[in-house]
Protein backbone atom coordinates (compact mmCIF):
# COMPACT_ATOMS: atom_id res chain seq x y z
CA UNK A 1 0.00 0.00 0.00
CA UNK A 2 2.93 2.32 -0.52
CA UNK A 3 2.12 5.41 -2.56
CA UNK A 4 -1.53 5.19 -1.36
CA UNK A 5 -1.20 8.37 0.71
CA UNK A 6 0.81 10.13 -2.02
CA UNK A 7 -1.86 9.42 -4.61
CA UNK A 8 -4.59 10.62 -2.26
CA UNK A 9 -2.70 13.86 -1.60
CA UNK A 10 -2.47 14.47 -5.34
CA UNK A 11 -6.19 13.93 -5.89
CA UNK A 12 -7.16 16.01 -2.85
CA UNK A 13 -4.72 18.75 -3.88
CA UNK A 14 -2.98 18.92 -0.48
CA UNK A 15 0.68 18.62 0.57
CA UNK A 16 0.16 15.45 2.53
CA UNK A 17 -2.43 13.01 3.79
CA UNK A 18 -2.03 11.17 7.12
CA UNK A 19 -3.84 8.00 8.22
CA UNK A 20 -5.44 9.74 11.20
CA UNK A 21 -6.82 12.66 9.15
CA UNK A 22 -10.61 13.06 9.19
CA UNK A 23 -11.83 12.81 5.62
CA UNK A 24 -14.21 15.70 6.31
CA UNK A 25 -11.18 17.97 6.80
CA UNK A 26 -10.37 17.87 3.08
CA UNK A 27 -12.14 20.44 0.93
CA UNK A 28 -11.89 18.20 -2.12
CA UNK A 29 -13.32 15.10 -0.41
CA UNK A 30 -16.64 15.66 -2.18
CA UNK A 31 -18.54 13.65 -4.76
CA UNK A 32 -15.94 14.50 -7.40
CA UNK A 33 -12.95 13.82 -5.22
CA UNK A 34 -14.35 10.49 -4.08
CA UNK A 35 -15.02 9.45 -7.68
CA UNK A 36 -11.43 10.25 -8.61
CA UNK A 37 -10.29 8.28 -5.53
CA UNK A 38 -12.44 5.28 -6.50
CA UNK A 39 -10.96 5.40 -9.99
CA UNK A 40 -7.44 5.47 -8.57
CA UNK A 41 -8.19 2.55 -6.25
CA UNK A 42 -9.68 0.56 -9.15
CA UNK A 43 -6.75 1.12 -11.48
CA UNK A 44 -4.01 0.76 -8.87
CA UNK A 45 -5.39 -2.06 -6.71
CA UNK A 46 -8.15 -3.53 -8.91
CA UNK A 47 -10.62 -3.23 -6.06
CA UNK A 48 -14.06 -1.57 -5.90
CA UNK A 49 -15.35 0.42 -2.92
CA UNK A 50 -19.12 0.98 -2.91
CA UNK A 51 -20.77 4.33 -2.23
CA UNK A 52 -22.17 2.86 0.99
CA UNK A 53 -18.69 1.80 2.17
CA UNK A 54 -17.33 5.26 1.30
CA UNK A 55 -20.02 6.90 3.43
CA UNK A 56 -18.74 4.95 6.45
CA UNK A 57 -15.15 6.09 6.01
CA UNK A 58 -14.34 8.64 8.74
CA UNK A 59 -10.56 8.62 8.85
CA UNK A 60 -8.29 8.01 5.87
CA UNK A 61 -6.98 4.89 7.62
CA UNK A 62 -10.52 3.40 7.32
CA UNK A 63 -10.21 3.61 3.55
CA UNK A 64 -6.74 2.07 3.54
CA UNK A 65 -8.04 -0.83 5.64
CA UNK A 66 -11.01 -1.35 3.31
CA UNK A 67 -8.75 -1.50 0.28
CA UNK A 68 -6.23 -3.88 1.94
CA UNK A 69 -8.97 -6.23 3.11
CA UNK A 70 -10.49 -6.39 -0.37
CA UNK A 71 -7.09 -7.08 -1.91
CA UNK A 72 -6.74 -10.18 0.23
CA UNK A 73 -9.91 -11.69 -1.23
CA UNK B 1 -25.27 -15.55 -21.46
CA UNK B 2 -23.66 -16.11 -24.84
CA UNK B 3 -25.60 -15.49 -28.03
CA UNK B 4 -24.75 -16.34 -31.63
CA UNK B 5 -26.29 -15.13 -34.86
CA UNK B 6 -25.65 -15.66 -38.56
CA UNK B 7 -26.62 -13.94 -41.74
CA UNK B 8 -27.59 -10.50 -40.47
CA UNK B 9 -26.39 -7.04 -41.41
CA UNK B 10 -26.95 -3.43 -40.47
CA UNK B 11 -27.78 -1.68 -43.74
CA UNK B 12 -28.19 1.88 -42.45
CA UNK B 13 -28.16 4.08 -39.34
CA UNK B 14 -29.79 7.48 -38.99
CA UNK B 15 -29.44 9.52 -35.80
CA UNK B 16 -31.78 12.41 -35.00
CA UNK B 17 -30.61 14.99 -32.45
CA UNK B 18 -32.57 18.02 -31.22
CA UNK B 19 -31.37 21.36 -32.56
CA UNK B 20 -31.33 22.95 -29.11
CA UNK B 21 -27.81 23.09 -27.68
CA UNK B 22 -27.59 23.69 -23.97
CA UNK B 23 -24.23 24.38 -22.45
CA UNK B 24 -22.68 23.55 -19.12
CA UNK B 25 -21.52 27.09 -18.31
CA UNK B 26 -25.00 28.55 -18.70
CA UNK B 27 -26.54 25.81 -16.57
CA UNK B 28 -23.98 26.14 -13.75
CA UNK B 29 -26.01 28.90 -12.05
CA UNK B 30 -28.80 26.41 -11.32
CA UNK B 31 -26.63 24.25 -9.08
CA UNK B 32 -26.18 24.86 -5.38
CA UNK B 33 -22.41 24.34 -5.49
CA UNK B 34 -19.76 27.07 -5.47
CA UNK B 35 -18.69 27.85 -9.02
CA UNK B 36 -15.08 26.63 -8.58
CA UNK B 37 -16.35 23.19 -7.58
CA UNK B 38 -18.69 23.10 -10.54
CA UNK B 39 -15.86 23.98 -12.92
CA UNK B 40 -13.79 21.15 -11.44
CA UNK B 41 -16.63 18.81 -12.39
CA UNK B 42 -16.59 20.20 -15.91
CA UNK B 43 -12.93 19.51 -16.40
CA UNK B 44 -12.81 16.09 -14.68
CA UNK B 45 -15.83 14.64 -16.46
CA UNK B 46 -15.42 16.37 -19.81
CA UNK B 47 -18.78 18.17 -19.94
CA UNK B 48 -19.38 20.96 -22.41
CA UNK B 49 -22.74 20.99 -24.15
CA UNK B 50 -25.68 18.67 -24.78
CA UNK B 51 -28.76 18.43 -26.98
CA UNK B 52 -32.14 18.49 -25.26
CA UNK B 53 -35.67 18.63 -26.57
CA UNK B 54 -38.18 21.39 -25.99
CA UNK B 55 -40.66 20.45 -23.31
CA UNK B 56 -43.50 18.52 -24.91
CA UNK B 57 -41.39 16.75 -27.54
CA UNK B 58 -41.84 12.99 -27.40
CA UNK B 59 -39.97 9.98 -28.63
CA UNK B 60 -42.54 9.37 -31.40
CA UNK B 61 -41.89 12.92 -32.69
CA UNK B 62 -38.18 12.23 -33.12
CA UNK B 63 -38.77 8.79 -34.65
CA UNK B 64 -41.49 9.92 -37.07
CA UNK B 65 -39.23 12.78 -38.18
CA UNK B 66 -36.34 10.39 -38.81
CA UNK B 67 -38.37 7.79 -40.66
CA UNK B 68 -40.07 10.45 -42.79
CA UNK B 69 -36.63 11.76 -43.71
CA UNK B 70 -35.60 8.28 -44.89
CA UNK B 71 -38.80 7.95 -46.92
CA UNK B 72 -38.39 11.43 -48.47
CA UNK B 73 -34.78 10.68 -49.42
CA UNK B 74 -35.83 7.43 -51.06
CA UNK B 75 -33.59 5.46 -48.70
CA UNK B 76 -36.41 3.21 -47.49
CA UNK B 77 -39.83 2.39 -48.86
CA UNK B 78 -42.52 2.60 -46.14
CA UNK B 79 -44.11 -0.65 -47.28
CA UNK B 80 -40.79 -2.48 -46.90
CA UNK B 81 -40.71 -2.07 -43.13
CA UNK B 82 -41.90 -5.42 -41.79
CA UNK B 83 -41.07 -4.80 -38.13
CA UNK B 84 -40.71 -1.74 -35.94
CA UNK B 85 -38.85 -2.37 -32.70
CA UNK B 86 -38.69 0.66 -30.41
CA UNK B 87 -36.34 0.43 -27.43
CA UNK B 88 -36.94 3.25 -24.97
CA UNK B 89 -37.41 4.16 -21.32
CA UNK B 90 -39.37 7.32 -22.12
CA UNK B 91 -42.48 6.21 -24.04
CA UNK B 92 -45.20 8.62 -25.17
CA UNK B 93 -47.82 6.73 -23.09
CA UNK B 94 -48.26 3.68 -20.89
CA UNK B 95 -50.86 2.70 -23.44
CA UNK B 96 -50.83 2.33 -26.47
CA UNK B 97 -47.26 1.22 -27.27
CA UNK B 98 -45.22 4.02 -28.78
CA UNK B 99 -44.21 1.82 -31.74
CA UNK B 100 -47.92 1.69 -32.62
CA UNK B 101 -48.09 5.47 -32.29
CA UNK B 102 -45.23 5.76 -34.79
CA UNK B 103 -46.77 3.22 -37.15
CA UNK B 104 -50.11 5.02 -37.01
CA UNK B 105 -48.64 8.48 -37.55
CA UNK B 106 -46.71 7.29 -40.61
CA UNK B 107 -49.55 5.23 -42.05
CA UNK B 108 -47.42 2.09 -42.28
CA UNK B 109 -48.99 -1.20 -43.41
CA UNK B 110 -51.14 -3.32 -41.11
CA UNK B 111 -49.22 -6.42 -42.11
CA UNK B 112 -46.34 -5.88 -39.71
CA UNK B 113 -45.18 -6.26 -36.12
CA UNK B 114 -44.59 -3.36 -33.71
CA UNK B 115 -42.81 -3.86 -30.41
CA UNK B 116 -41.92 -1.58 -27.51
CA UNK B 117 -39.01 -2.77 -25.40
CA UNK B 118 -37.91 -1.17 -22.15
CA UNK B 119 -34.11 -1.01 -21.99
CA UNK B 120 -31.69 1.81 -21.35
CA UNK B 121 -27.97 1.88 -21.86
CA UNK B 122 -27.94 -1.59 -23.45
CA UNK B 123 -30.86 -0.71 -25.75
CA UNK B 124 -28.86 -0.87 -28.97
CA UNK B 125 -27.66 -4.39 -28.26
CA UNK B 126 -31.04 -5.66 -27.04
CA UNK B 127 -32.79 -4.05 -30.02
CA UNK B 128 -30.39 -5.79 -32.39
CA UNK B 129 -30.95 -9.18 -30.71
CA UNK B 130 -34.67 -8.82 -31.23
CA UNK B 131 -34.23 -7.64 -34.82
CA UNK B 132 -31.87 -10.54 -35.57
CA UNK B 133 -34.38 -13.03 -34.17
CA UNK B 134 -37.38 -11.53 -35.98
CA UNK B 135 -35.50 -11.95 -39.26
CA UNK B 136 -35.71 -15.72 -38.76
CA UNK B 137 -39.22 -15.33 -40.12
CA UNK B 138 -39.67 -15.77 -43.86
CA UNK B 139 -42.15 -12.92 -43.88
CA UNK B 140 -39.72 -10.45 -42.28
CA UNK B 141 -37.02 -8.90 -44.51
CA UNK B 142 -36.46 -5.45 -43.10
CA UNK B 143 -36.53 -4.40 -39.45
CA UNK B 144 -36.45 -0.76 -38.36
CA UNK B 145 -34.87 -0.89 -34.90
CA UNK B 146 -35.44 2.40 -33.12
CA UNK B 147 -33.59 3.69 -30.09
CA UNK B 148 -35.01 6.90 -28.66
CA UNK B 149 -35.08 8.90 -25.43
CA UNK B 150 -36.37 12.22 -24.14
CA UNK B 151 -35.02 11.66 -20.62
CA UNK B 152 -33.95 15.29 -20.15
CA UNK B 153 -37.63 15.86 -19.36
CA UNK B 154 -37.20 13.62 -16.31
CA UNK B 155 -33.98 15.14 -14.96
CA UNK B 156 -34.02 17.96 -12.40
CA UNK B 157 -32.20 21.10 -13.61
CA UNK B 158 -30.79 21.42 -10.11
CA UNK B 159 -29.26 17.97 -10.16
CA UNK B 160 -25.61 18.54 -11.00
CA UNK B 161 -25.10 14.80 -10.84
CA UNK B 162 -27.24 14.14 -13.90
CA UNK B 163 -28.35 17.27 -15.71
CA UNK B 164 -25.00 18.23 -17.31
CA UNK B 165 -24.70 14.94 -19.09
CA UNK B 166 -28.24 14.03 -20.10
CA UNK B 167 -29.02 14.11 -23.81
CA UNK B 168 -32.04 13.42 -25.99
CA UNK B 169 -31.90 11.68 -29.36
CA UNK B 170 -33.40 9.01 -31.57
CA UNK B 171 -31.93 6.60 -34.08
CA UNK B 172 -33.18 4.26 -36.76
CA UNK B 173 -31.04 1.21 -37.48
CA UNK B 174 -32.09 -0.88 -40.46
CA UNK B 175 -31.38 -4.56 -40.03
CA UNK B 176 -31.72 -7.14 -42.79
CA UNK B 177 -30.81 -10.69 -43.72
CA UNK B 178 -27.38 -11.24 -45.25
CA UNK B 179 -26.31 -14.13 -47.43
CA UNK B 180 -22.89 -13.78 -45.80
CA UNK B 181 -23.27 -16.22 -42.93
CA UNK B 182 -20.27 -15.08 -40.85
CA UNK B 183 -21.05 -15.38 -37.15
CA UNK B 184 -22.07 -12.49 -34.96
CA UNK B 185 -20.99 -13.14 -31.36
CA UNK B 186 -22.76 -11.51 -28.46
CA UNK B 187 -23.45 -11.75 -24.77
CA UNK B 188 -25.78 -10.26 -22.19
CA UNK B 189 -25.92 -10.27 -18.40
CA UNK B 190 -28.38 -8.98 -15.83
CA UNK B 191 -28.20 -7.93 -12.20
CA UNK B 192 -31.54 -6.76 -10.91
CA UNK B 193 -30.28 -6.79 -7.33
CA UNK B 194 -28.48 -3.53 -8.08
CA UNK B 195 -31.41 -2.05 -9.99
CA UNK B 196 -31.70 1.05 -7.81
CA UNK B 197 -28.41 2.53 -9.01
CA UNK B 198 -30.27 4.03 -12.00
CA UNK B 199 -33.88 4.80 -11.30
CA UNK B 200 -36.93 7.04 -11.70
CA UNK B 201 -38.74 6.12 -8.46
CA UNK B 202 -42.21 7.64 -9.06
CA UNK B 203 -44.61 7.64 -12.00
CA UNK B 204 -45.15 3.93 -12.46
CA UNK B 205 -47.50 1.72 -10.50
CA UNK B 206 -45.20 1.04 -7.54
CA UNK B 207 -45.26 4.75 -6.59
CA UNK B 208 -47.78 6.72 -8.65
CA UNK B 209 -47.38 10.48 -9.09
CA UNK B 210 -48.82 12.66 -6.33
CA UNK B 211 -48.28 16.14 -4.90
CA UNK B 212 -45.58 14.67 -2.65
CA UNK B 213 -43.67 12.91 -5.41
CA UNK B 214 -43.25 16.23 -7.23
CA UNK B 215 -41.45 18.00 -4.36
CA UNK B 216 -37.68 18.44 -4.89
CA UNK B 217 -35.42 17.38 -2.00
CA UNK B 218 -31.72 17.73 -1.36
CA UNK B 219 -30.30 14.22 -1.50
CA UNK B 220 -27.63 15.10 1.05
CA UNK B 221 -24.99 16.00 -1.53
CA UNK B 222 -26.41 19.36 -2.60
CA UNK B 223 -28.34 18.01 -5.57
CA UNK B 224 -32.08 18.65 -5.69
CA UNK B 225 -34.51 16.23 -7.26
CA UNK B 226 -38.01 14.86 -6.73
CA UNK B 227 -39.10 11.23 -6.77
CA UNK B 228 -40.29 11.80 -10.34
CA UNK B 229 -36.77 12.66 -11.45
CA UNK B 230 -34.00 10.38 -12.68
CA UNK B 231 -31.68 9.36 -9.87
CA UNK B 232 -28.23 7.97 -10.59
CA UNK B 233 -25.67 6.73 -8.09
CA UNK B 234 -22.49 7.76 -9.93
CA UNK B 235 -20.09 5.86 -7.70
CA UNK B 236 -22.03 2.60 -7.85
CA UNK B 237 -22.40 2.87 -11.62
CA UNK B 238 -18.66 3.54 -11.97
CA UNK B 239 -17.84 0.50 -9.84
CA UNK B 240 -20.29 -1.66 -11.80
CA UNK B 241 -18.76 -0.66 -15.13
CA UNK B 242 -15.16 -1.18 -13.97
CA UNK B 243 -15.98 -4.56 -12.49
CA UNK B 244 -18.30 -6.09 -15.08
CA UNK B 245 -17.40 -4.67 -18.48
CA UNK B 246 -13.77 -5.86 -18.85
CA UNK B 247 -14.61 -9.55 -18.18
CA UNK B 248 -17.59 -9.26 -20.54
CA UNK B 249 -15.30 -8.10 -23.36
CA UNK B 250 -12.73 -10.82 -22.61
CA UNK B 251 -15.48 -13.41 -22.70
CA UNK B 252 -16.75 -12.07 -26.03
CA UNK B 253 -13.27 -12.23 -27.56
CA UNK B 254 -12.75 -15.77 -26.21
CA UNK B 255 -16.09 -16.86 -27.63
CA UNK B 256 -15.19 -15.48 -31.05
CA UNK B 257 -11.56 -16.55 -31.08
CA UNK B 258 -10.58 -12.97 -31.87
CA UNK B 259 -7.97 -10.82 -30.14
CA UNK B 260 -8.23 -7.24 -28.94
CA UNK B 261 -6.09 -6.09 -31.89
CA UNK B 262 -8.47 -7.64 -34.40
CA UNK B 263 -11.15 -5.15 -33.43
CA UNK B 264 -11.06 -1.90 -35.42
CA UNK B 265 -13.37 0.10 -33.15
CA UNK B 266 -14.87 -0.24 -29.70
CA UNK B 267 -18.14 1.61 -30.09
CA UNK B 268 -19.33 1.72 -26.52
CA UNK B 269 -22.25 3.34 -24.76
CA UNK B 270 -21.19 6.85 -23.71
CA UNK B 271 -21.85 7.50 -20.01
CA UNK B 272 -19.18 10.25 -19.82
CA UNK B 273 -15.62 10.79 -20.99
CA UNK B 274 -14.04 10.12 -17.60
CA UNK B 275 -15.56 6.65 -17.26
CA UNK B 276 -14.79 5.68 -20.85
CA UNK B 277 -11.15 6.69 -20.58
CA UNK B 278 -10.77 4.69 -17.37
CA UNK B 279 -12.44 1.75 -19.13
CA UNK B 280 -10.18 2.07 -22.18
CA UNK B 281 -7.10 2.07 -19.90
CA UNK B 282 -8.37 -0.99 -18.06
CA UNK B 283 -9.08 -2.87 -21.30
CA UNK B 284 -5.77 -1.88 -22.83
CA UNK B 285 -7.46 -0.18 -25.79
CA UNK B 286 -6.25 3.10 -27.25
CA UNK B 287 -8.50 6.15 -26.92
CA UNK B 288 -8.48 6.38 -30.71
CA UNK B 289 -10.13 2.98 -31.08
CA UNK B 290 -12.63 3.74 -28.34
CA UNK B 291 -14.23 7.15 -29.00
CA UNK B 292 -15.47 9.01 -25.92
CA UNK B 293 -16.51 12.31 -27.48
CA UNK B 294 -20.29 11.99 -27.58
CA UNK B 295 -21.27 13.28 -24.14
CA UNK B 296 -19.35 16.53 -24.47
CA UNK B 297 -21.15 17.35 -27.69
CA UNK B 298 -24.55 15.68 -27.51
CA UNK B 299 -24.99 14.33 -24.00
CA UNK B 300 -25.73 10.83 -22.77
CA UNK B 301 -28.97 9.74 -24.44
CA UNK B 302 -28.83 6.28 -22.86
CA UNK B 303 -29.40 3.65 -25.56
CA UNK B 304 -29.00 6.14 -28.40
CA UNK B 305 -25.36 6.96 -27.65
CA UNK B 306 -24.07 4.02 -29.68
CA UNK B 307 -25.83 4.94 -32.95
CA UNK B 308 -24.78 8.56 -32.29
CA UNK B 309 -21.22 7.29 -31.80
CA UNK B 310 -21.33 5.38 -35.11
CA UNK B 311 -22.82 8.25 -37.14
CA UNK B 312 -20.67 10.98 -35.65
CA UNK B 313 -17.32 9.21 -35.58
CA UNK B 314 -17.32 6.84 -38.55
CA UNK B 315 -20.48 7.78 -40.47
CA UNK B 316 -18.67 8.65 -43.68
CA UNK B 317 -16.33 5.66 -43.60
CA UNK B 318 -18.95 2.95 -43.07
CA UNK B 319 -20.53 3.80 -46.40
CA UNK B 320 -17.71 2.22 -48.38
CA UNK B 321 -15.47 0.42 -45.93
CA UNK B 322 -15.95 -2.52 -43.58
CA UNK B 323 -14.89 -2.73 -39.97
CA UNK B 324 -14.85 -5.30 -37.20
CA UNK B 325 -16.47 -3.56 -34.26
CA UNK B 326 -17.31 -4.32 -30.68
CA UNK B 327 -20.48 -2.69 -29.36
CA UNK B 328 -21.03 -2.61 -25.61
CA UNK B 329 -23.87 -1.21 -23.54
CA UNK B 330 -24.01 -1.13 -19.72
CA UNK B 331 -26.40 0.56 -17.33
CA UNK B 332 -29.98 0.49 -16.25
CA UNK B 333 -31.31 -2.86 -15.09
CA UNK B 334 -28.52 -3.37 -14.35
CA UNK B 335 -27.84 -4.81 -17.78
CA UNK B 336 -24.58 -5.26 -19.65
CA UNK B 337 -24.19 -6.60 -23.15
CA UNK B 338 -21.76 -6.65 -26.03
CA UNK B 339 -21.64 -7.65 -29.70
CA UNK B 340 -18.75 -8.42 -32.03
CA UNK B 341 -19.68 -8.01 -35.68
CA UNK B 342 -18.69 -6.58 -39.04
CA UNK B 343 -20.30 -3.34 -40.12
CA UNK B 344 -19.85 -1.48 -43.36
CA UNK B 345 -21.05 -0.86 -46.88
CA UNK B 346 -24.09 0.86 -45.43
CA UNK B 347 -26.68 2.58 -47.55
CA UNK B 348 -26.69 5.56 -45.18
CA UNK B 349 -25.09 6.55 -41.89
CA UNK B 350 -25.67 10.11 -40.82
CA UNK B 351 -27.00 12.54 -38.29
CA UNK B 352 -29.81 15.02 -38.80
CA UNK B 353 -31.32 17.68 -36.54
CA UNK B 354 -34.88 17.91 -35.30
Amino acid sequence: MEKFYDKLAEILEVDSVEPQDDVSSFENWDSLGTLAILAMIDSTYNVRISSQEMKNVKKVKDLENLVSSKMLN
Amino acid sequence: MNLLYHGRRITGVLTVVPQKVSNFDDEAVNYSFPIEKTLRLKSLMGFKEHRIVDDGTCVSDLCVYGLQYLFDQGLVLPQDIDALVLVTQSPDYFMPPTSNVIQGRLGLKEDMICLDVNQGCAAFEVGLFIAFSLLDQESIHKVAMLNAEVLSRKVSKQDRNSFPLIGDAASITLVEKDFDQSPIYANIMMDGSKREALMIPAGGFRLPCSQDTAIPHDDGTGNLRSLENLRMNGQDVFNFVMEKVPPMISSLLDQSGKRLDDVNYFLFHQPNKFMLEKLAEKLGVSYKKMPSNIVERFGNSSGVTIPTNICYNIGERVLNEEFIVCFAGFGSGLTWSSILMKIGNMKFCKMIEF
